[in-house]
């Protein structure tokens, strides 16, 4: 009895066609790789994705996800992912959480002569070398508030432009500082409309023209007038919660999660009474003693189940390395996006005292 | 010829070949252990041309030591059967006559990959039916090679680039379009600050 190979998932349509015969025929050949099986697309993507899993080579995923809808929809199943690894691919990658076990490295470079502040992606070990750009920020004076303007574009910082990510409002004395989202704080399934998930979907991938601002954090500083030392920084920060990293399917319903809170603290430096300064352990991450280096833990992280932040674990880190330069390591649960808000927040308290 | 498979492709041309050559196929291996030994498989959906260039790949993958094709886009320097470390190296001796067994399995594997990378070196329309045909008949090492293959075509190009190569519709709405374009210039670098 003769028996056929089962049939692995395809189309009636190609099922039919490749059992007339086999006969190739002029209609047939057009748009083949546009119908081409999902999950084979998907093999595709998750091999560019292998090959390229450093900048500059990430552009190939980026160039991936805009050739067709169809291709999209296949990198976005990538980018779900790549998300639970923290990778940066699209900038939508800015606000999603970074990685969980080690964090990503970052520089900052200031220009103080346009008070502009780009963050990279380092991309070697070095302090100097360029890294891949991430994100721009701009101070502007707002009678006697201060703002900075974040936005993925650094020639175009504007409140208006396709290209802007979020802002940092600052009170008149420079130690209360409110985060800006062009987005609503994480809610994937408010960004959808009546529309099917397919172009739902290519929406995940870039974040929108913004609706508004949406305040997602909070970071204060308070300071020690008496005694000349370290100050103390509180951050409360919207984050997604632990349940939302499991990518757990991809329908709106299941990115209907409700934000979870996280709250900071500067890990407190120690008195080093042979060196006479305060320390803070930066392993090798800054090299310049400055009172704008500071390392923050959690009481409070909404990535634990518990919802309860270690203390321990530095989620964020920032310093300084050269006279304009900074490094900034971020992870879970904050994003390169607020990870960068708050690190300004650094540049804009008025009581430094260098 | 040991004991030979008849495979019959879509368009009706017979082809027997060796079963170690067949048997990459790990559809063809389920269909011909079971009872009817002197059949012959029919693959309706492989036509002559794709089958005979599978069958090649096959051939030539059925008289190697078997590899695990499994890297990201070039082989690692070290052999991917044996990790480049003896396995249960107790003495000098055993150590250095099994790297003399894993030098020459590297060997082997890295011709292997190299012609398998030429394999592939073809147009993106063979590409296709190799993949499908790869993916239909569970042949593990050609699909990786197939994937590789459209993978290289993809590397270093933009959209534009691509679909060109692939002809494919660009068929996003004018909005998503804005938004493509805001990723594509969100990769250059900006002027120094």
């Amino acid at each position: 009895m003769v028996r056929w190979p089962a049939a692995r998932s395809e189309s009636p349509e190609e099922v039919e066609r490749e059992e007339s015969g086999g006969k190739r025929q002029a209609e047939e050949e057009e748009g083949r790789w546009g119908r081409m099986l999902p999950e084979l697309l998907g093999e595709i993507v998750r091999r560019v994705d292998a090959g390229g899993e450093q900048w500059p080579q990430r552009k190939d995923i980026v160039a991936y996800a805009g050739v067709c809808r169809r291709w999209r929809d296949t990198a976005r199943g990538i980018v779900r992912q790549l998300r639970e690894n923290g990778d940066i691919t699209f900038p939508s990658s800015l606000k999603e959480p970074g990685p969980r076990d080690s964090p990503v490295q970052c520089l900052i470079r200031r220009n103080k002569s346009n008070s502009t502040y780009c963050l990279y992606l380092g991309l070697t070990e070095s302090f100097t070398d360029k890294g891949k750009f991430l994100l721009a920020a701009r101070q502007f004076k707002h009678g006697a508030h201060t703002e900075y303007i974040i936005s993925l574009d650094a020639d175009d910082l504007s409140q208006g432009s396709n290209a802007y990510m979020g802002k940092l409002r600052s009170n008149i004395l420079g130690t209360k500082f409110k985060i800006y989202d062009s987005q609503p704080p994480y809610n994937g399934a408010k960004v959808s409309s009546s529309r099917t998930s397919r172009r739902f979907t290519s929406k995940q991938i870039s974040p929108q023209v913004p609706a508004g601002n949406f305040v997602i954090g909070r970071v204060s500083y308070k300071f020690n007038l008496l005694k000349r030392g370290p100050r103390r920084m509180h951050c409360t920060l919207q984050c997604p919660s632990a349940k939302d990293t499991t990518g757990e399917g991809d329908s709106p319903k299941s990115k209907a999660h409700n934000p979870g809170t996280t709250i900071l603290k500067n890990k407190a430096p120690r008195w080093h009474e042979h060196l006479q300064c305060w320390c803070l352990n930066f392993h090798g991450r800054v090299t310049v003693a400055s009172v704008k280096n500071f390392q923050l833990a959690a009481t409070e992280d909404a990535s634990q189940p518990s919802g309860i932040g270690d203390q321990e674990t530095v989620l964020l880190q920032f310093g300084k390395v050269g006279d304009d330069t900074f490094t900034m390591d971020f992870r879970q649960p904050l994003s390169a996006f607020q990870a960068f808000a708050i690190c300004l927040t650094s540049f804009g308290t008025k009581f430094a005292c260098e | 010829m040991g004991k030979t498979i008849k495979l019959i492709s879509g368009d009706g041309e017979m082809f027997e070949v060796e079963e170690a050559v067949a048997f990459q196929s790990n559809i063809i291996k389920s269909l011909a252990d079971e009872d009817n030994a002197d059949d012959c498989i029919p693959l309706p959906r492989v036509d002559s041309q794709i089958l005979s260039k599978v069958l090649e790949f096959c051939r030539k993958h059925a008289n190697s030591p078997s590899v695990h094709t499994k890297f990201a886009a070039i082989p690692s320097e070290l052999c991917p059967k044996h990790d480049g470390s003896a396995a249960g190296a107790s003495s000098s001796e055993s150590s250095s006559a099994h790297s003399e067994t894993c030098r020459a399995c590297y060997d082997a594997v890295m011709k292997l990959v190299q012609w398998d990378l030429e394999f592939v070196k073809v147009d993106l329309d063979l590409i296709h039916h190799l993949l499908k045909a790869a993916n239909y008949l569970d042949i593990e090492d050609l699909m990786f090679m197939a994937v590789e293959g459209a993978a290289n075509a993809i590397r270093g190009n933009n959209p534009e680039e691509i679909r060109k190569l692939f002809d494919l519709e660009n068929d996003f709405t004018p909005e998503e379009e804005k938004e493509i374009l805001k990723e594509y210039s969100w990769l250059d670098d900006p002027f120094e600050p």
